[in-house]
């Protein structure tokens, strides 16, 4: 059985439809990326997910599981969350304390467990050397990771990564590359949105094109780069070659 | 820390010490006031320090306890501990029932709220008795207490009390509910997709700060011995707990401690001596406070001990 099954979700916002009968399916521990323009309902469709916005159609099933109706944080507790595109740390705690919040309430422990389990986190992301320092006084790339490291701290099964990659340099965008392909060996399961086809080819093992609302095509990274209708739609070119 | 907490006991030791010396009442009246300021400004920061919610309606709880325990002794013939008690049980319950549905407002529209609450709850206790023809409230005649026990008394009551909520903050700071409220702050939407129950942890701040200031309004009651509603439903009490926690620092432990503190003797020291011009004169120290120091005393010295750190 998968463990995230998206079945016919539509999102109006006014008379936009934001999403409009998105389908698919998450197997465990499978690293799938979704594309598309901007404004394809990518984010929305994140948002609908994770319990932000409440859909108008269709449903979100965890484990086979309705999870549409419950609030956010049950569902980061049920096992989805999400890393933000827009970061949005709390600022005047530190990095380990940011880490430590979603130990303790997303996964319940007290404070002394959290903090030996942020500080493996921390390990695990290489950020051990801001641990101390206030979240609003890290750079750009240490702040996403510390995104990715709450949603590592709340134990959530799947994750939906937001653009976590966006604007990081080629040694930085191979690490998070890495750091993706461990978490699934961990045992996570993945969902990412990206811009940037390299990571999207680099790890993803299926992909979902986005467009206006709609999905247009699933398949291989490889396959959805030559559907015609995705070169239209997202990509200009053919950007991979067979 | 530790050492710091060991430090804050000797004060309140020190404090507790204090009547032996047998000072005049006008001594004892001073600092009793300034452990009721220290325990409003505290319970205030409670929520609208650490969630980032400014509440404006405080003193409606304040003017809930004091009538509450002004009415349970008067009319109920009850104890004064108990009926303090029960003060702060009903402030607690009616802010859950408020906070439900003004906790979902945000910013200015959280504060507009609260606001219009205490002033709907002081306009209840005007009128009450005229429109229900009986004679509960007893509107704006006031209700007179019966003939409180000596200055000590209520020194010590007071200091017990401040001492409990600031300790009681000190507790939060630390712990887990802390945490959230925290996070509450910075960024409310994160908080939720960390795992945290958002709307449950503001309102549960929220009945606590308002069964606190709750119970401080109902000692409030029996050391006054007269109440009414134009004075302890006053907006100006809600300022002052405003004031005196940004000027000590909104957020931290012993901020509104400091605040407290200062501006009560401020309050004494300069309003005595220049009746007129001492409101502008605070205004003055709370513009320059505000435009030099705004994370206030303690805000503004532990951001300092973080830049010589480095």
């Amino acid at each position: 059985m998968s463990i995230l099954t998206i079945n016919g979700l539509v999102k109006k916002f006014g008379a936009l439809k934001a999403l409009n009968e998105v389908s698919f399916d998450v197997q465990e521990t499978e690293i799938v990326g979704i594309i598309g323009p901007n404004g394809a309902g990518k984010t929305t469709l994140f948002n609908v997910i994770v319990g932000i916005y409440k859909p108008d159609g269709g449903d979100v099933l965890l484990n086979g599981k309705s999870v549409k109706n419950l609030m956010p944080h049950d569902i980061c507790r049920a096992g989805i969350t999400k890393t933000a595109q827009i970061v949005h740390p709390f600022l005047t705690l530190t990095v380990k304390e940011n880490i430590l919040i979603a130990l303790m309430f997303g996964q319940n422990l007290s404070k002394k467990e959290s903090s030996i389990k942020a500080d493996e986190i921390m390990e695990f992301l290489n950020i051990t050397d801001v641990k101390d320092l206030p979240s609003a006084s890290i750079s750009l790339p240490k702040r996403r990771k510390l995104e990715l490291g709450r949603a590592l701290g709340t134990g959530a099964k799947v994750i939906l990564m937001d653009e976590n990659l966006a604007g990081l340099n080629a040694r930085e965008l191979d690490e998070g590359m890495d750091i993706i392909r461990e978490l699934k060996k961990g045992g996570k399961t993945l969902v990412i949105v990206e811009h940037i086809m390299k990571a999207i080819t680099g790890v993803c093992e299926r992909t979902i094109v986005l467009n206006y609302g709609e999905k247009i095509a699933e398949g291989t990274p490889m396959d959805v780069c030559n559907d015609e209708r995705v070169v239209t739609a997202y990509l200009g070119e053919r950007i991979c070659s067979v | 820390m530790k050492g710091k907490a060991y430090l804050w006991l000797i004060v309140v030791a020190l404090l507790a010490l204090f009547p032996l010396v047998e000072a005049e009442g006008y001594y004892y009246r001073i600092l009793s006031m300034i452990f009721l300021w220290i325990g409003l400004s505290s319970a205030w920061n409670l929520t609208s320090g650490f969630t980032g919610y400014i509440d404006f309606g405080s003193v409606g709880y304040f003017g809930i306890g004091n009538y509450a325990t002004a009415l349970l002794m008067t009319k109920g013939g009850i104890n004064f501990f108990l009926a303090i008690i029960i003060s702060g049980l009903m402030s607690g319950l009616i802010a859950l029932l408020i906070g439900k549905y003004t906790m979902k407002l945000r910013g200015a529209y959280f504060g507009i709220a609260t606001l219009a609450f205490a002033e709907a709850v002081k306009q209840i206790v005007f009128e009450f008795d005229r429109t229900f023809k009986t004679t509960l409230f007893e509107g704006s005649h006031g209700i007179t207490l019966p003939i409180a026990p000596g200055e000590s008394f209520f020194y010590y009551t007071f200091l017990a009390t401040a001492s409990i909520i600031v300790f009681l903050v000190y507790i939060i700071n630390g712990h887990k509910f802390g945490y959230a409220l925290k996070a509450i702050k910075e960024a409310e939407d994160s908080a939720e997709l960390a795992g945290i129950n958002t709307r449950r942890y503001k309102v549960l701040a929220y009945a606590l700060t308002s069964s606190l200031i709750g119970v401080l309004g109902g000692i409030n009651a029996y050391w006054l011995t007269y109440i009414s509603p134009s004075d302890v439903f006053s907006v100006i009490h809600t300022i002052h707990m405003i004031i005196m926690t940004l000027f000590g620092g909104i957020g931290t432990v012993f901020g509104p401690v400091f605040g407290a503190t200062l501006l009560s003797l401020a309050n004494e020291v300069i309003g005595a001596k220049l009746l007129y011009t001492y409101l502008l004169i605070l205004g003055i120290i709370i513009i320059v406070v505000i435009i030099f120091l705004p994370r206030g005393i303690v805000g503004s010295v532990s951001s300092m001990k973080r830049l010589l750190k480095k």
